[in-house]
């Protein structure tokens, strides 16, 4: 046996299947050749080495990083589906609920750091956060977003109730490309007196902030609700003339007594418990998170 | 096992029909060891948790083309290396790092500079310059042979699961595996004291 043959052989030799013959050339082979011996030997102890090396500890950040990255490929799936529309499109809507002028981002990134962004809003007060925030000020509604990767934000408008976040028959109504690290604030001009939903969703995100507004006629209650969590609060922001945003991750099903009479902190105490969401007032507008 | 890849097999039909649900679970179920499986193929931590999130997406838009017969953990593992490979393509620069840390070579001389912990027992110490010097030479393979030393020795997978992983005869598997074992104890060999019982 030559000595590369007897290499070939090293690994079955260690894991014991070599047949009776080869074994005992083998290790004939190595007897008459002390230095293939001694590479075998520390063959052996690096074999035996691989099979004791220490678990890696995966970083704290990982689960996030994966969910943001499969957040994305899942919106990528089914923005396949949805037509691509541009911002002036929401003005060919004659009748259209919702008007949204973008004026610019209003925004810098203050300091980066090892850890991360951190980002102010110049002139406008208050943090943003990761994901779009609907903000109430003066009266005048607008979205704040600080993307954490470049992509897109986009906005619908009504819809069914659906399982599917925005539901798929919402009307696109507005595209805005984003960059990682610049706020972006997008005005919304509300021109309508019915009870709508405006969808806000980041491209690499499946969470999705929705609005419910009120709009000007109050829809009464009508009792006993089931149905998606989305329609819930539809119902509860029409019958109450509220806005209530809220920050979902995949649809939820409700089963629910809204009752009128009912004060809007009582319907989405019924309608939030058990599905782990949570809400505030904030004067006119209601989040729930 | 068996009932883990019924579970397994159970949770991508669901999460074929949509459920988030159940991708999520496979996604905590594999993710710390699919971490550990990219770590040892790139042996970065960054690039690690990156190919880790790269390939659950890839597991996401591939999950129709999954098919019951294998485990998910083993299709996973072909997933990671593909991702891996891919990766290696696109950038051209092979991950330098590593043993040069661990085995810095001097007019032929060898040091070792592996921070070890004064505190810990000797046995300990070794072990751990044991395990550091290995990890470095293993980024020093080509890369399928990387693959198939963290699949056997770390992953614990057996020849066929490997074959099956790798898309290549059993046969393949193991003679590729002796020579990637051969390469690792040269590679390994200016640090032979390491290796003395």
């Amino acid at each position: 046996m030559t000595s590369d043959k007897a290499r070939e052989l090293f690994s079955e030799h260690l894991e014991g299947t070599l047949s009776a013959g080869l074994k005992q050339a083998f290790e004939r082979r190595l007897t008459e050749d002390p230095a293939l011996a001694e590479e075998y030997r520390l063959f052996s102890r690096v074999y035996e080495a691989l099979g004791s090396m220490p678990p890696v500890e995966a970083p704290a950040d990982l689960t996030e990083r994966v969910q943001r990255r499969l957040d994305r490929a899942v919106w990528e799936e089914k923005s396949k589906s949805r037509p691509a529309i541009g911002w002036l499109r929401s003005l060919a809507f004659g009748a259209a609920a919702v008007a949204i002028v973008i004026t610019g981002y209003v925004g810098y990134i203050r300091s980066t750091g090892t850890n991360g962004i951190q980002a102010g809003v110049t002139g406008n007060g208050g943090t943003l956060v990761a994901m779009p925030e609907i903000q109430l000020e003066d009266g005048k509604l607008s979205v704040r977003y600080l993307p954490t990767k470049d992509g897109e934000l986009l906005i619908f408008e009504g819809g069914a109730s659906d399982d599917s976040l925005p539901p798929p028959d919402a009307t696109p109504i507005g595209r805005q490309t984003t960059e990682a690290g610049q706020a972006v604030r997008i005005p919304l001009e509300v021109k309508t007196d019915r009870a709508t939903t405006l969808w806000v969703q980041p491209s690499d995100t499946e969470r999705v902030v929705a609005l419910f507004l009120g709009g000007g006629e109050r829809i009464p209650l009508s009792g006993r609700y089931e149905g998606t969590l989305t329609g819930a609060l539809a119902k509860i922001a029409a019958a109450h003339g509220k806005m209530i945003e809220a920050t979902i991750r995949g649809q939820k099903s409700v089963e629910v007594d809204l009752e009128t009479g009912l004060s809007v902190e009582e319907c989405l105490a019924r309608a939030l418990d058990g599905t782990g969401y949570q809400f505030a007032v904030e004067g006119d507008l209601v989040r729930v998170r | 096992m068996t009932e883990r890849h019924v579970d397994d097999g159970a949770l991508v039909e669901k999460a074929l029909k949509g459920d988030r649900d159940a991708l999520d679970d496979l996604v905590y179920r594999y993710q710390a060891r699919t971490y550990q499986f990219a770590y040892r193929l790139c042996g970065d931590e960054d690039q690690a948790a990156d190919l880790t999130a790269e390939a659950f997406a890839r597991v996401y838009a591939n999950l129709a083309r999954f098919r019951r017969e294998s485990r998910f953990s083993t299709w996973l593992f072909r997933i990671v290396t593909n991702a891996f490979l891919d990766q290696q393509k696109k950038d051209k620069v092979r991950q330098k790092q590593s043993l040069d840390e661990v085995l810095s070579t001097e007019e032929g001389e060898l040091s070792l500079q592996v921070a070890s912990d004064s505190a810990s027992p000797h046995e300990s110490a070794e072990q751990t310059l044991q395990a550091e010097a290995i990890n470095a030479a293993i980024q020093r393979l080509p890369e399928h042979y990387r693959a198939m030393i963290v699949l056997f020795h770390v992953e614990m997978l057996s020849y066929e699961e490997i074959g099956e992983a790798l898309d290549m005869p059993v046969g393949t598997v193991k003679s590729r595996l002796n020579r990637a074992r051969l390469a690792l104890r040269e590679i390994l060999e200016p640090v032979v004291e390491l290796f003395q019982a």
